[in-house]
């Protein structure tokens, strides 16, 4: 028997264990709006127009942003090395002389530049080399993006003498590896040279390089490995293969870059370092954005169906609900990041399986549940084009009768320009941002028309090379931003047997757990999030001025918005940040958060840091 | 935090560190067996038997090859403990069985642990409190002397100790030498630069690695706490044998203010040297020996206490002590013992006296000399300095370090020059004598004799007169320094007063005629050797600092003697109320002749600024990843913690050669150490205090060696050059040099680099490349 008493104590403990185990479940049913995208209520600041002026004159053609100095270009805009140049002058808001000779730097006329940057094929060294030499003594740095060949060099002493270079060792020389010294690009020292098997597939450099050893007086970067053919030598590792470096000339610095890098995205924060390296500190605008987005997850279509049912036993729906997702969520977890899953309808038109509606909800709500964001992918196969793909996604998302609507999208590079014709279709014309494939004459991050931003990919999670790591260090370094892709489609769709899950997962957990782990200090994203940071970041200009221990920084153009900026300082230490906080990235490098229009940093010199004054 | 109260918190901890080697440890391991020896006697018992462990410790396992923090503390732990338990009979089964009892109970319940707790801190309260209540006791009872003492301390620390925590370089060149050693013994290698006496090396080093202080810190300010040794062991001392203890504050007053004294007698005291450190062993030779005359003599008398022998042997590790440490000390605590042997003739002459002595003196010097001379016979060179003392007594290079030169043209002539202190010009006095004839020499005349030794001693007491007053105590009054001279006579007449029936204190007699002659033959064997045509013991300078040091010596032992003579009651306020008088006295007529010694500005043979430098370098910095570039003072001050780059090595690399060359250091971080003020590093010159400038970098560079390369002008050449060369590396490297201090007079860059792919600091500056020696650039200087 049992008591009353016992009996309503018992019902007691029962009522509210089983109130505590389900009231958070039902609030979370309560809040979680199946049909909706959370993300399309984020709040979008109109794009900036800058009073820009474009002068033209001659051949030379100057961008002014403002008041910030300029760079001369010595190239062709319309060259992947212009295209790099141009983008960066585009993120680090400077002003710019595009040359296509050396003699149309007129110093009287523009003022000294910051420095000039040099496609080399577009500069006749025999009787130019004089001309750069006196820009070096105006006290003008020179960047060279490319040199000539080591037996032009070779025989030219006063370019030799220009580009730091005491001897040319080969013309050419097969290289280990490539190390890439710590302070340079954001991330720390890397060595790229494979150590096991696994590795060699992403080795990716071309390793045969020119050899040249530098004078006395210069600073390297990046020299090519050679242990075993120096074992023996005494000073080995200062007769490494130069591959960046930098020339002091007194007044002036020259850059060199012996490798076909700046001709790719990776450019970009090379420059930026090298512009760096030229100032006390520099402070520019960065978006703070961490992008990781799933293409064609999820499938809505039971596509493929035999082929995974005998290698995942599992359907579709199943194998992404069972499978995938979780060791999604748990990766999300472990590396603090934010998906963005762009669902596709279906992918392969030829497949006879139909796009299934009663699934969508669950799925928006599951992803929903994680914060994960819910865009739409196009990419296809089995239609002859984009606009028979987009019915097909009208119909299907006319079927749901939902309020759903994507805010995002990724489609193929090939498509980019022809979907310009479609944004106002249904599924689109919500659309804020679009995720495409990378190419290097397409800027990064960049307004595809005066609605919608466009973010080009920066890295793929599958097949990560030493090539692909050197460019997100190099994104990471001028804009805190990653834009990565993991193709679900290829899964689903496998073209050759290393595209299973298994394999898939280890390379995305091995990658984001090793190479995007010195990033972390940057915010994890959706694609919608980082929109509204990259509309700012393109937005924004800024000046600075350092006053003793103080840097104050002046934002114009942010709307309230709040902006991130990149704080790289030479030995001193920041302390404090009035108008915004501020975080350590790495040694001499800052993330610092301004709130408003205005900032000041404080900053500790060397003489501070003293523990015994 | 500032380098001044960093430099006060280190020397308290190097207080408390040679307080505990010096007196804690001895006192945990014989503090039972002695304790019936009042607490003068027992701080020289207690700093003696600590100074003489913790050396040959550090000696034996250094030969051993053994010599770590661990093995020190290990079998200082073991070995004390060991000692104390067999000294104090402890019953270790019966305690250890005792304990294993008691925790048995507790683990078993049998015991609460409550009442455990309140057992055992009960114990220790109580202990406490009796420790407490025992503190208060005497400092209360004894307050005047506490006053005295703390006076003393106070006063030390006006004179000394300022310019310890407020002056942070090293005050002597050869203290780098010395800190070299010191870091030798760090891999178990005792005599790295040849054979000289280890004591001071062994106890520094025995501080740096049990307590922890860098060898350099314990360098730069041990100077102030064996100074405070020195000055307690020798009121120990004269406590111990005067009648009146407060006569004894009296001399130690006078010995540390007295303002008559020339700067070089006390000099050295701002330095850490051997020397100094080893004068603290000469105060307790003297006493020990006195005391073992007098214990004998009791025992004589019937008393059996074993107190002879235990002073015999105290005296034995005191007099070990001095040769272990220097070499100068011994023949100083020579001289004091001959003192006694005429002092205590009666006794000493004695067989059973003398063979006990001479034993124990010679074992004394057998214990101290024997590792020195087991390395010279298997090969290690005497040290340089062990050569040059052997030339100052040969005679042979007398003149290369004393400050005085003393040409004897005629037996009865002689000339004395004095080079004076800071801000005294020298001086030259002729001293009149007569010069024997021939004629003189064959006619025998009794009082012609007579008259011709007596001139001869006045011609001795002109001679030291003089000498004493130019070198060591610059008197107002021509004759004020024969009226000092004058106590020394007096000594052995009031000595033997003490003979008398109506005293009848022989003992006490013997020590005051042990006393003045003492300083008679100081006189005769320190000061004017040359005289008599003895050699040269010990070149003047540091022959006054030990003439100096047995001031409160003879003082005291006047002053007691006097008031002793006059006052021989046992009641003791009367004389009590001299003693205070002799103070009193003592200090007002320092003061009313505007004789107390000003404390010196004794600035270092290093910047502030450089040590400050250093000191953050070593907190701040990776151990190892770092080099200085600077003179030679750092060079060993960064030896546990990082590299050292000579300048002079780094200019003359890249002379010539600008950026042809290649120099290349291998830490991540260079810091380079310019004094744009130059100090005067033992040299004077025409431009001394002048600021680096291109004309100073305008020079070839010297070619001296050594430290020849950073005296006098040379300094400012090199400061000039590797100033110039810095700012031109530094336009360079514009982001990579840094400014790491900066001030009127100093500046040091921090230089870094990528230690895979070095900087080649060898670049043409200009003046690396001038060709000097050309005809054609005559124009250019």
């Amino acid at each position: 028997m049992i008591s009353r008493k016992n009996y309503f104590a018992i019902a007691a403990v029962m009522f509210i264990v089983f109130f505590l185990f389900q009231f958070s479940q039902v609030l979370k049913e309560t809040g979680n709006n199946y049909d909706s995208n959370t993300y399309a209520e984020i709040y979008i600041p109109d794009k900036h127009v800058f009073d820009s002026k474009t002068v033209q004159g001659g051949e030379a053609l100057i961008e002014e942003w403002g008041d910030n100095g300029y760079v001369g270009f010595l190239g062709r805009k319309e060259t992947p090395i212009g295209s790099i140049v141009s983008q960066w002058v585009t993120y680090t808001k400077r002003n710019i002389l595009y040359m296509n000779n050396v003699y149309k730097l007129d110093m009287e006329a523009y003022g000294k530049p910051e420095a000039v940057i040099i496609d080399s094929r577009y500069v006749d060294f025999d009787k130019e080399t004089s001309v750069l030499r006196s820009f070096v003594d105006a006290g003008v740095s020179l960047v060279f993006c490319n040199i000539p060949t080591p037996s032009y060099i070779r025989s030219n002493k006063e370019l030799m003498g220009l580009l730091g270079i005491q001897t040319v060792m080969k013309d050419s020389t097969r290289v280990e590896g490539i190390r890439l010294f710590p302070g340079f690009l954001l991330g720390g020292e890397t060595i790229y040279q494979p150590t096991n098997e696994a590795e060699e597939s992403r080795q990716d450099f071309d390793l045969d390089i020119p050899w040249y050893i530098t004078l006395g007086g210069t600073k390297t970067y990046m020299v090519g490995m050679m242990e075993e053919e120096l074992k023996d030598h005494p000073d080995k590792n200062e007769y490494f293969p130069a591959i960046i470096w930098r020339n002091s000339l007194g007044p002036a610095q020259v850059f060199v870059v012996n490798a076909d890098f700046m001709e790719t995205t990776a450019g970009i924060g090379v420059l930026s370092s090298m512009i760096y390296e030229l100032s006390d500190y520099q402070i520019y605008p960065i978006v703070n954005a961490q992008n990781t987005f799933l293409v064609g997850f999820p499938l809505m279509a039971e596509e493929n169906a035999a082929p995974l049912y005998a290698k995942y036993n599992r359907g579709v729906d199943a194998f992404q609900k069972d499978i995938i997702w979780p060791t999604l969520v748990s990766l999300m977890e472990k590396e603090k990041l934010t998906f963005t899953c762009l669902l596709s309808t279906k992918y392969n038109y030829k497949d006879a399986s139909q796009a299934s509606t009663e699934i969508f909800s669950d799925y928006v709500g599951t992803l929903n549940a994680r914060a994960a964001e819910i865009g739409v992918s196009l990419y296809y196969s089995g239609l002859p084009n984009l606009s028979l793909k987009l019915k097909e996604d009208n119909y299907y998302f006319s079927k749901i009768k939902s309020g759903f609507y994507a805010t995002s999208a990724f489609v193929p590079l090939n498509e980019i320009d022809s979907i310009s014709e479609y944004l106002d279709d249904d599924e689109l014309n919500h659309l804020q941002t679009i995720a495409t494939d990378h190419d290097v004459m397409r800027p990064i991050l960049s307004y595809y028309n005066d609605d919608i931003t466009m973010q080009c990919l920066t890295s793929d999670t599958r097949h990560f090379s030493y090539k692909d790591d050197l460019m997100l260090k190099s994104v990471e370094t001028a804009l805190a931003y990653n834009n990565a892709k993991l193709n679900i489609t290829r899964i689903l769709w496998p073209e050759d047997p290393e595209d299973s899950w298994e394999i898939l997962y280890d390379d995305m957990s091995s990658s984001l757990d090793t190479y995007w782990k010195p990033f972390r200090t940057f915010e994890g994203t959706t694609l919608t999030q980082a929109d509204r940071r990259v509309r700012t970041f393109l937005n924004i200009y800024c000046t600075s001025e350092r006053e003793e221990g103080v840097i104050h920084l002046k934002v114009e153009g942010s709307d309230g918005e709040t902006c991130f900026f990149m704080l790289r300082i030479h030995t001193d230490k920041v302390t404090s940040v009035t108008g915004g906080s501020y975080k350590l990235i790495e040694d001499g490098a800052y993330l610092v958060e301004v709130n408003g229009t205005e900032a000041d940093i404080f900053i500790e010199s060397l003489e501070d840091q003293a523990i015994i004054k | 935090m500032t380098m001044e109260q960093l430099s006060v918190l280190q020397l308290l901890w190097l207080f408390a560190a040679y307080f505990t080697i010096s007196i804690l440890l001895p006192h945990y391991t014989f503090g039972k067996v002695i304790s019936f020896r009042n607490r003068y006697e027992r701080f020289l018992v207690y700093t003696t038997i600590g100074n003489f462990y913790v050396i040959n410790l550090v000696l034996m396992l250094e030969i051993c090859h053994l010599s770590y923090p661990i093995t020190l503390i290990g079998i200082t732990v073991v070995l004390s403990t060991a000692v104390k338990i067999r000294l104090e009979k402890i019953p270790v089964k019966a305690r250890f069985k005792k304990v294993v009892s008691t925790l048995r109970k507790l683990f078993e319940g049998e015991l609460g642990t409550k009442t455990f707790v309140y057992r055992e801190t009960g114990k220790v309260l109580r202990k406490r409190r009796s420790v407490f209540r025992h503190f208060f006791d005497v400092y209360i009872r004894h307050f005047p002397e506490v006053l005295m003492v703390v006076l003393l301390f106070a006063i030390l620390f006006y004179e000394y100790g300022y310019n310890a925590v407020t002056q942070f370089g090293y005050k002597a060149s050869d203290l780098i030498v010395h800190n070299y050693w010191v870091n030798a013994l760090n891999v178990n290698d005792v005599f790295v630069d040849g054979v000289y006496p280890f004591g001071f090396h062994c106890t520094v080093y025995f501080l740096h690695a049990v307590f922890g202080m860098d060898s350099f810190v314990v360098l730069r300010l041990i100077a102030f706490v064996q100074n405070v040794w020195l000055n307690l062991t020798c009121v120990c001392t004269l406590i111990l044998v005067l009648r009146n203890k407060y006569v004894a504050y009296m001399g130690v007053f006078l010995y540390i203010l007295c303002g008559y004294f020339l700067f070089g007698t006390y000099s050295r005291f701002y330095a850490s040297l051997p020397q100094e450190f080893g004068m603290i062993f000469i105060y307790p030779c003297f006493y020990f020996l006195v005391d073992y005359f007098r214990q004998q003599r009791r025992e004589a008398h019937g008393s059996v206490s074993g107190k002879p022998r235990t002073a015999l042997i105290m005296f034995a590790l005191s007099f070990a002590l001095t040769l272990e440490v220097h070499f100068y000390g011994t023949m100083i605590a020579g001289l004091m013992c001959m003192g006694i042997a005429c002092g205590f003739l009666f006794l000493f002459i004695r067989g059973r006296y003398f063979k006990r002595i001479m034993t124990t003196g010679i074992l004394s010097v057998l214990i101290a000399v024997f590792p020195m001379a087991l390395a010279f016979s298997l090969g290690t060179p005497l040290q340089g300095s062990l050569g040059w003392g052997l030339s100052v007594i040969t005679g042979q290079k007398a003149g290369d370090e004393t400050t005085e030169v003393v040409t004897e043209t005629d037996p009865g002539v002689s000339t004395v020059t004095d080079p004076g202190g800071p801000g005294q010009t020298g001086t030259t006095s002729t001293v009149s004598g007569r010069t024997e004839t021939e004629k003189e020499k064959h006619e025998f005349d009794l009082k012609g004799t007579l008259y011709r030794i007596m001139d001869r001693f006045r011609g001795f007491i002109v001679e030291v007169g003089v000498t004493t007053n130019y070198n060591i105590i610059k008197f107002d009054g021509e004759n004020d320094i024969y009226y000092m001279m004058a106590i020394f006579p007096a000594l052995v007449l009031l000595g033997l007063f003490f003979f008398l029936p109506i005293y009848r204190n022989q003992c006490y007699g013997a020590m005051v005629i042990s006393t003045g002659m003492y300083m008679i033959i100081t006189c005769f064997l320190i000061i004017s050797p040359g005289f008599w045509g003895l050699p040269f013991l010990m070149d003047l300078n540091r022959g006054g600092v030990y003439y100096t040091y047995s001031v409160p010596l003879f003082t005291s032992v006047f002053v007691d003697a006097i008031i002793y003579l006059l006052m021989p009651f046992k009641n003791r306020i009367l004389p009590n109320l001299a003693s205070f008088a002799a103070i009193a006295g003592v200090i007002l007529f320092l003061y009313e002749n505007d004789r107390i010694k000003e404390p010196n500005e004794f600035t270092g043979m290093e910047m502030n600024d450089a040590i400050k430098c250093v000191t953050n370098i070593i907190y701040t910095d990776e151990d190892f990843q770092w080099t200085i570039v600077s003179a030679n003072d750092e060079n060993q001050m960064c030896y546990d913690h990082g590299f050292h780059y000579e300048i002079i090595d780094f200019l003359r690399r890249m002379e010539g050669n600008g950026s042809g060359g290649k120099i290349t250091i291998p830490t991540p971080v260079v810091f380079f150490f310019i004094e744009k003020v130059p100090i005067d590093y033992f040299e004077h010159y025409d431009g001394s205090g002048q600021t680096i400038s291109e004309a100073g970098a305008r020079n070839p560079l010297p070619w001296a060696n050594g430290i020849g390369a950073y005296m006098g002008r040379n300094r400012w050449i090199i400061m000039s050059r590797l100033y110039e060369w810095a700012e031109k590396f530094r336009a360079l490297y514009p982001n990579e040099v840094n400014i790491y201090l900066e001030t009127d007079d100093f500046i040091c860059y921090r230089v870094e680099q990528n230690p895979y792919r070095l900087f080649n600091f060898a670049i043409d500056y200009y003046y690396n490349l001038i060709d000097y020696y050309s005809e054609n650039q005559e124009s250019d200087f």
